[in-house]
């Protein structure tokens, strides 16, 4: 196996393979990383229910097995906990699944020393986008009519979201759901990071068989992660055809394309500056200075920091001095993973106020997060 | 109000040159307006833009970057430091709608008492033409 | 036989002061005598210098209070020496302590004895004899040492036997005692400096000026007149009618260049302050008429000429080109009778007050003493030196600075003492640090935890702050501040007294923060941190605002918004002090070897200064010859051999075993700082790393080639430079010699390369000798033969050398003829040269910006290097453990540059002769806690001072400089600057308003 193969996989064991999707190939590479001791614990996403999921950290091949299966409307970034799991071990092993936004955090903290990449397993998931769990309810019972609490599985396939419940299928087109403002959440419309390149194996349906998962390889570790899965009996591979290679550059194009709509859709210049001042003065005007924007950030390295140094509620200022701090900060190294949004409890569209940000800053100095372990222009060194 | 509104300007010097080239402008008497307050700092470098936003929220009509010429840091390379910081933060501040003139950089040497006297005078006009930051006037709200 | 590790200063100007400390500062006990009350000398004196107009007083007097309390100078005022014995090394002097009538150990300075005495209107000798003093007087509020001084000559008690005693009673701390009699003591010093200084011309035989009408003053008396501490508080008026002057004349050369009175030379600083004087009367008000009668303006000095060109430009001073015949009175006017020279005509001129600009001359009485100890004075009277040798004397162990040695301006002043203090240092350097002794501090109180209880200080300083701020206002305002717990006004917080308020106030009110209200913390910070220190405050605990040059200097005419703005400095300054902490200083090891940079007269003089004082010297030079630009002079002003000079400097180079030589070599990749530096010398053949601890930048100039300017061809057109090279085999009847020739024009060139007009008429004189026959012109814009070289202008006048003058606006035209308008007769002459030759300014090495970066030190606009204060710093940089000498610091004359090299040398071996710095106070410093160890601080250092330890930024404190670039740029705030933390600056930008 080389640098740069793209294969398709599947798990061998039946039970993984019926459980998890695509195969269950990630789940196979998740607990071979454990068996074969490559790491010393891995994160899976534990499902409570098809809308809420809790990850978990562990080094128990059963506990590895229960996470299986694709979970959409459960979207959690894990990077800060495989943050933990560093300062906890800064000499272990950790494997984990990564989607774009899990794996660019994970290389942002890299690069601030938090995370060991060398000793990082990132299995990448092809992300087409999550979907917020309370609207994705609301959106179950008005477009689809199912009581959430009936649904067994969900799926992506050819552009549209598949639902079932023990009784019945229901497919509508992403398209018109997100027109009726239901689907993924906003900033994964205008994500354009669809296959995580950056980390050691890019997984996914696109382009693959049934009960079978695309592959590509971009490591070193990426080789060592499969070989060891083989290694172990625990899965199986074939070369991908032509076919299914051109369908994955298909579909990844097309949901760039999609991304991209999507951007000059949301993010329409406020020309006027005074018009702009009061946007940014009347969204941030509702913060309750919680401050859990800051703990769920992936890219965020600090515990402790200047954005609440240098905020005082005795100043009373109109918008918090919280927020600009953030603002300045994250310039360079936001990746639009949507958690601030997700957590906000004033309903701050803060990925929207940090993206418009950091696309200017990002286009200025030519530098994406996230993608590589290039430094940020903050850290700029002579 | 009869009297003629005098911007209020923070202005961050750094202790080798442009703090050393506002002393000199004093001991030339190189006349100002009264507009600005001076934040001494070792080196420009040390110019957090945290600072420079704690003054913009305060109600200064604007703040200045002021430090070494490029290449004469008295610390090699935080001159260079604080532009590309001053270049993020003018991004920032002009996306969320603050006027350009509202930050500035500007290099002074030591012994440019002159020229500090006189990028001072224009500053403030430049301020007084396009008034009060509505910064400021939020606050007063 | 053993050498004595203490030294005797002879005067207490700034020369002596600057020597004093100096001295002490490397290692010797140092006796500080002054016959007057008060060390301070002339310049204690002056309202300001030229050519920044700084306030003298104020740059001065922190030399004073730090010479008075350091523990290695003994300031003895009021004290003659009487005699010298014994030999280089181990002298001994015999002084007289004169008796004030005042037990100095009792008498605090308070003044109320003076306030009693009922014996007034005695002149004041401070205030030149326009002011008043009593009987019982301290000379001025700054005085070091501050204490009282009974005048037996007009006390009542000792001049009329009458029984008084007013002051005695008046003196609640019993320090007057009128029986106390003059003591004697003998000293055992190691070396002997004169800094003896000079005195104002006395112009009472100058009748035709009328010197004794009320309103023609000196330029020292007008002085005194302007200076806010003067008897007029500043106020410029006629002491005839008490009206302010509308038109002043100031009359050039009075006792100067007057061979009439026995006085040839120019005294070198008159022009300056003359134009100085009346910059700062049109600064008072602006419409005041002011004309200059000069002959020559002289403007010989870094930066005078531009000083000129203000005065000129900017505030339109009439400046005059005449030697003034006479000034008598009528209708209570006083006019002035003089020769146009422009015009060529007489004139008749009416003023409301004559200044005259005397001239610099020595006393009878120090004469006298001078030359009993043996020591020779030359034909002008002043102590003799020798072109090489500038500071030395023709005994052994016995040296002379300032203006002792000739006519010279502060910052040579300045540079010779620092020179003679590096002499001494060498001589004596196996004594270094026998007789000294290390101040003891009080231990620090603890003011962690604790609520800050805050002094504040507002200083009026004259009417530099008071004239314009309202200062009871101010320290009203500041009573109102949380955490104040005390504050007050004082006239000039930098003197002894002002000092002693502080320290006073520390103990008595338990202050554990001090806020200053006054000037800039450039200058004055380092005072009031030892005054801190001293009174058990860690010096940490005090904060300045400048209300001076960032307000009062600034806002001269606004002074409600003046008033306004200093309180906010002020209320900034008490927002940062509430929450500063006390710091800690460690010892950075200094490598004591040396780095000179160019191998001239200059670079080679400091080597060797450093060398003597048993440092050992990298000596790199650029081109394969050491002798810089002085091998290729011929001959010397004074008649001294070059060839010799420059042989045997290079001879003694060269035998040195300390000096190590690199010829064709190029200092590059300098990195470190004061005490380890490190760097490369590159030369074609190798490469080789250097470490050394302090580094001299003696670069040099070249002269400027004037491309382009009369024809310059090197041929029939030369330079000045050139004609040096092959005067003996000129071959010409006639020759033209133009001045100025690309200097005092454009930018960068703006200056006067002070040297050009000296080259020139020294050589004229050298071909006349030759061939009396040739016929020489020297067309100039003023003769600038400054100092003691005015005899050779006379004495090529003599020998028959024409000078033309020309202006800028009539240049002369060079073609086959040579065509000016000479004003003189009134028309155009041509002049058919030979040779023709061009007197070209020295300009600035090409490579001095390329220097400068590595060393991280500044150039002037004119592209020399540019020291760390014009006037009292003249060899340092702002960038410690770096000096500059010679040329690199701008055009001088070779006694000059040797004098600096001197200084330099002297400069730099106290750190090396010390072995170590006091490390940085304000370094960097993470909390451990914080840092999360994301290493951005690592990348940002650019000295390499911070690296990531376990997960953690540590900070190397050695290496850290302070800049606090890593502290902007750590994310958490767990990085921070100390005296310069996150929290103090916020707390500065939230009080910088009032709404």
């Amino acid at each position: 196996m080389n640098i740069g193969d793209r294969i398709v996989a599947w798990s061998k064991d039946e039970e993984i393979k019926k459980e998890g999707a695509s195969g269950g190939l990630v789940t196979s590479l998740l607990t071979a990383s454990l068996k074969g001791e490559l790491a010393d614990e891995v994160i899976a996403l534990q499902k409570i229910s098809e809308f809420e999921g809790v990850p978990i950290r562990t080094s128990n091949v059963d506990e590895v097995l229960k996470c299986s299966g694709s979970l959409h409307a459960a979207p959690i970034n894990l990077t800060k906990f495989a943050v933990r799991f560093f300062e906890e071990h800064p000499d272990g092993a950790l494997a984990l699944p990564a989607k774009p936004c899990d794996a660019r955090g994970i290389v942002e903290q890299a690069k601030r020393k938090k995370i060991n990449l060398e000793k990082t397993y990132l299995i990448g998931l092809n992300c087409g986008g999550t979907m917020p769990p309370i609207t994705t309810m609301e959106m179950l019972e008005k477009m689809y009519e199912i009581n959430p609490d009936d649904v067994i599985e969900e799926e992506i396939e050819k552009g549209k979201l598949i639902f079932k419940t023990k009784n019945e299928k229901k497919a509508i087109s992403i398209d018109e759901l997100e027109e009726a403002g239901y689907g993924r959440r906003e900033n994964c419309r205008y994500c354009e990071t669809n296959i995580p390149v950056m980390t050691d194996v890019a997984c996914g349906n696109w382009g693959a068989g049934k009960n079978e998962t695309f592959v590509e390889i971009f490591t070193e570790k990426g080789i060592k992660l499969m070989n060891n899965a083989i290694e172990l009996g625990l899965i199986e591979t074939a070369p991908a055809t032509e076919k299914g290679i051109k369908i994955r550059e298909k579909t990844n194009s097309v949901m760039e394309k999609v991304a991209k709509k999507w951007h000059e859709k949301i993010f329409v210049p406020i020309e006027d500056r005074l018009e702009r001042f009061h946007y940014y003065m009347d969204v941030m005007e509702d913060c309750i200075d919680c401050e859990a924007c800051k703990y769920v950030c992936p890219v965020c390295a600090c515990d402790e920091s200047k954005c609440i140094d240098f905020y005082d509620p005795i100043d009373s200022y109109k918008i918090s001095i919280y927020h600009l701090v953030r603002l300045l900060h994250l310039s360079d190294s936001c990746i639009g993973c949507g958690q601030c949004t997700d957590v906000c409890p004033a309903e701050i569209p803060l990925t929207i106020l940090h993206r418009r940000i950091a696309d200017r800053i990002q286009a200025k100095y030519n530098y994406v997060p996230g993608m590589d372990m290039k430094i940020p222009p903050s850290f700029e060194v002579e | 109000m009869e009297e003629e509104w005098t911007p209020k300007i923070t202005l961050f010097c750094c202790n080798w040159c442009s703090y050393a080239g506002s002393d000199d402008a004093g001991v030339g008497r190189k006349q100002q307006p009264p507009s600005t307050r001076t934040i001494r700092v070792m080196c420009s470098g040390r110019t957090d833009p945290g600072f420079v936003l704690t003054a913009l929220m305060e109600g200064s009509d604007a703040v200045l970057f002021t430090g070494c010429h490029i290449g004469d840091c008295h610390y090699i390379s935080g001159n260079y430091k604080a532009k590309k910081r001053f270049e993020m933060l003018k991004e920032i501040l002009d996306e969320i709608g603050l006027e350009d003139e509202r930050l500035q950089l500007q290099w002074i040497s030591a012994s440019e008492g002159s020229e500090f006297a006189e990028y001072i005078r224009k500053v403030t006009e430049e301020i007084k033409a396009i008034g009060p930051s509505p910064l400021r006037q939020e606050w007063m709200k | 036989m053993e050498k004595v590790g203490s030294v005797l200063v002879v005067g207490g100007g700034v020369g002596g002061i600057q020597a004093s400390l100096d001295l002490a500062d490397s290692g010797y006990k140092v006796y500080l005598i002054e016959h007057r009350p008060s060390i301070g000398g002339g310049m204690a004196q002056l309202d300001k210098t030229f050519p920044t107009c700084d306030c003298s007083l104020c740059i001065e007097s922190p030399k004073l209070v730090e010479s008075s309390r350091h523990p290695n100078i003994s300031v003895l005022g009021y004290t003659e020496l009487l005699s010298v014995d014994g030999e280089s090394g181990n002298f001994i002097a015999k002084i007289k302590k004169k008796t004030r009538h005042v037990d100095i150990n009792i008498c605090t300075g308070c003044g109320a004895c003076a306030q009693k005495c009922v014996v007034k209107k005695i002149p004041s000798e401070f205030d030149e004899g326009i002011g008043e003093r009593k009987a019982i007087y301290i000379p001025f509020s700054q005085a070091v040492p501050n204490k009282a001084t009974i005048d037996i000559d007009h006390c009542r008690i000792f001049a009329q036997n009458k029984i008084c005693k007013v002051c005695q009673k008046a003196c609640t701390a019993g320090a007057i005692d009128f029986d106390l009699k003059d003591e004697y003591e003998d000293l055992n010093v190691g070396a002997i400096l004169f800094a003896t200084g000079a005195v104002p011309y006395d112009p009472s035989e100058l009748k035709q000026y009328l010197p004794d009408h009320p309103d023609v003053l000196t330029a020292m008396q007008y002085e005194r007149l302007m200076c806010a501490n003067g008897p007029t508080i500043g106020h410029v008026k006629r002491f005839s009618d008490g009206e302010e002057p509308k038109r002043i004349a100031f009359i050039q050369c009075v006792g100067s260049r007057n061979p009439k009175i026995g006085i040839e030379y120019c005294s070198a600083v008159c022009c300056n302050y003359a134009t100085k004087e009346s910059i700062i009367t049109k600064e008072h008000n602006m419409d005041t008429d002011i004309s200059i009668f000069y002959m020559d303006y002289r403007a010989c000095g870094k930066g005078f000429e531009e000083f000129y060109k203000r005065g000129q430009d900017d505030y339109g001073i009439n400046y005059v080109r005449s030697r003034v015949a006479e000034v008598y009175e009528s209708d209570g006017n006083l006019t002035i009778k003089y020769e146009d020279l422009a015009e060529a005509r007489v004139k008749e001129e009416q003023f409301d007050m004559v200044i005259l600009s005397v001239g610099l001359s020595q006393s009878k009485e120090t004469q006298e003493l001078i030359t009993s100890i043996g020591v020779d004075l030359n034909r002008f009277g002043n102590v003799a030196t020798t072109i090489d040798h500038p500071v030395e004397t023709n005994v052994n162990g016995i040296f002379v600075c300032g203006t002792a040695q000739g006519p010279k301006d502060i910052p040579e002043t300045v540079a010779q003492s620092s020179g003679a203090a590096g002499k001494i240092g060498s001589l004596l350097s196996e004594s270094r640090n026998t007789l000294t002794t290390k101040k003891e501090l009080p231990p620090e109180k603890d003011v962690l935890g604790l609520e800050p209880r805050i002094g504040v200080f507002v200083c009026h300083c004259g009417i530099n702050i008071g004239g314009i701020v309202d200062i009871p206002g101010v320290v009203e305002y500041v009573k109102t501040i949380p955490n104040v717990v005390y504050a007050t006004e004082v006239p000039y917080a930098c003197s002894d007294d002002g000092n002693k308020q502080i320290f006073d106030k520390i103990h008595e009110l338990d202050l554990s923060r001090v806020v200053m209200a006054a000037c800039t913390p450039r200058t004055h910070e380092p005072l009031f941190h030892a005054t801190c220190a001293e009174a058990g405050l860690n010096p940490f605990l005090f904060e300045f605002a400048n209300i001076r040059e960032h307000c009062s200097w600034i806002h001269m005419n606004e002074k409600e918004k003046a008033t306004e703005k200093a309180k906010e400095i002020v209320r900034m300054s008490i927002a940062k002090a509430r929450l500063l902490e006390p710091l800690g200083r460690g010892e950075i090891p200094v490598n004591q070897k040396a780095l000179v940079i160019g191998a001239g007269i200059s670079g080679m003089s400091a080597a060797l200064d450093l060398a003597a004082g048993g440092f050992p010297v990298y000596l790199v030079e650029r081109t394969g010859e050491l002798g810089g630009l002085l091998k290729d002079i011929t001959s010397l002003p004074n008649g001294e051999d070059p060839k010799q000079i420059v042989g045997e400097t290079i001879k003694r180079v060269e035998e040195n075993k300390l000096i190590t030589v690199y010829p064709n070599s190029e200092v590059s990749d300098v990195s470190g700082s004061v005490g380890n530096f490190k760097a490369k010398v590159i030369s074609p053949e190798k490469e080789e790393e250097i470490d050394f601890g302090i580094a001299i930048i003696a670069t040099g100039g070249e002269a400027f080639k004037p491309e382009g300017y009369y024809g310059y061809d090197g041929k029939r057109v030369i330079t000045q430079f050139e004609l040096e090279k092959i005067i003996d085999k000129v071959e010409a009847n006639t020759i033209v010699m133009i001045q100025c020739v690309g200097a005092r024009e454009e930018a960068p060139r703006t200056y006067c390369s002070k040297i050009c007009c000296t080259e020139a008429v020294k050589n004229a004189i050298r071909i006349k000798k030759q061939k009396p026959k040739t016929d020489i012109f020297i067309l100039y814009k003023d003769i600038r033969t400054y100092g003691t070289n005015e005899v050779l202008y006379t004495k090529a006048r003599e020998a028959g050398v024409i000078f033309v003058r020309y202006d800028d606006e009539r240049k002369p035209v060079v073609n086959e003829y040579v065509d000016v308008y000479d004003e003189f007769i009134g028309e155009n002459i041509k002049i058919k040269p030979d040779l023709v030759v061009l007197s070209t300014p020295m300009v600035p090495n090409d490579d001095n910006a390329e220097v400068g970066k590595m060393f991280k030190v500044p150039l002037a606009p004119t592209k020399f290097f540019f020291e760390a204060h014009v006037k009292l710093r003249p060899v340092d940089f702002a960038t410690d453990g770096v000096y500059l000498c010679g040329l690199a610091h701008g055009p001088k004359p070779i006694d000059e540059c040797i004098a600096q090299a001197s200084a330099a040398a002297g400069r730099a071996s106290i750190p090396l002769a010390a072995g170590k710095v006091i490390a940085e106070a304000i370094v960097a410093s993470p909390d451990e806690e914080r840092c999360v160890g994301c290493a951005i601080c690592e990348d940002k250092c650019a000295y390499l001072a911070v690296t990531i330890e376990d997960g953690k930024a540590v900070v190397n404190k050695a290496m850290c400089k302070g800049c606090g670039t890593c502290v902007t740029a750590c994310p958490t705030g767990a990085m921070e600057q100390l005296h310069f933390k996150n929290n103090q600056i916020l707390a500065q930008v939230k009080h910088a308003f009032a709404w």
